[in-house]
């Protein structure tokens, strides 16, 4: 009962109550503002290697990356024979693994086949030079879709990339260790990434 | 009272705003990335020694190439380098021919440290 009179004394009182809130209140929202206009600020930037939008494209890049090499260190370590193609500028490089297919007597069976699949390095449009990784398909002349990327026709396309080099070597018994150069377009920044992969019944190594 | 509990709720996202501007200003996504494969490139190097049976309980360095602990970012005009990684390795045994591989991938970035931890189990090779 006493605790009650008192909070109806105090709230009978609301001039001085209205004073402390907002010295409570205003340093606090002082520095919400603050940080949300820093925030602001700093997504708008207008230095070019600190923007926003230019380190989305970078994480882009670096995805772009790691989507090419997933791709081919799963292919590898499955492969039973590895083939390195190689042309004035660039190299190729040919996996051969098992797979499966019908037997051509009885349809309903599944029998056991090799199959190949090449990763090749090209340009489709010769003025700008974006370099992309495809996947080789026997029956169509010129690649149609790469694995990164796509052959926008604009400049200003966010998060355009090339791949600048490509490159295999073998290392220590079955040991594929490859070497990646991705440049983000928008910035110009050129990214590398090595790794190596275990290819554990790859049986021939060619072309190395 | 409800004026306290708004204003407290105000000087948290205060904070958490102000900790997000700190987040976007670095790429360590794409170091990460680079750190996980430079992991990679040492599974596969004990892989290699695992199935040639000389896998043995221990600490190793970097097997791989050595040029790929530092990493640069290039233009066309220069090449700066950013940061350079380190690779740790401990081997243990957990059986008879198990092995336990674990791998520390670390780096400094903007006076910070980082890093990433794997583990696998691998066997040797009877022969």
């Amino acid at each position: 009962m006493l605790n009650l009179k008192k909070l109806f004394a105090i709230l009978k009182n609301k001039k001085g109550f209205v004073m402390v809130e907002f010295a409570i209140a205003l340093p606090l929202l002082i520095l919400l503002i603050y940080a949300m206009l820093n925030l602001l600020f700093f997504l708008k930037n207008p230095d070019k290697n600190q923007s926003a939008e230019n380190q989305a494209t970078d994480y882009i890049a670096a995805s772009e990356a790691n989507e090419i090499i997933r791709r081919i260190t799963r292919d590898a370590r499955s492969a039973v024979e590895v083939e390195l193609l190689e042309s004035n500028y660039r190299q190729d490089i040919e996996f051969t693994f098992h797979a499966n297919t019908y037997d051509n007597n009885n349809r309903y069976n599944v029998v056991d086949t090799l199959d190949k699949r090449r990763y090749i390095l090209y340009a489709k449009d010769s003025v700008k030079k974006n370099y992309r990784v495809y996947v080789h398909r026997q029956y169509v002349s010129t690649p149609t879709s790469p694995i990164t990327g796509n052959d926008g026709n604009e400049n200003d396309i966010p998060g355009d990339t090339s791949v600048e080099e490509l490159k295999f070597t073998i290392r220590n018994k079955n040991i594929l260790h490859i070497s990646l150069k991705i440049k983000n377009v928008r910035t110009d920044r050129i990214f590398s990434v090595n790794t190596s992969v275990y290819m554990p019944v790859c049986e021939k190594i060619k072309g190395f | 009272m409800s004026a306290i509990f708004l204003t407290m709720i105000a000087g948290f996202a205060g904070l958490i705003v102000m900790n997000g501007t700190k987040k976007i200003s670095n790429y360590n996504s794409v170091l990460r990335i680079i750190a996980i494969n430079l992991a990679n490139e040492q599974f596969a190097e004990i892989e290699s020694l695992a199935v040639q049976n000389n896998l043995s309980a221990g600490n190793y360095n970097f097997l791989g190439v050595e040029e790929d602990l530092k990493t640069y970012s290039e233009n066309e005009n220069e090449k700066i380098e950013i940061t350079e990684f380190e690779v740790i390795t401990k081997v243990s045994s957990v059986g008879k021919n198990l092995y336990k591989v674990e791998i520390k991938v670390k780096w400094n970035f903007n006076n910070e440290n980082h890093y990433v931890e794997f583990e696998k189990i691998i066997r040797n090779s009877k022969e």
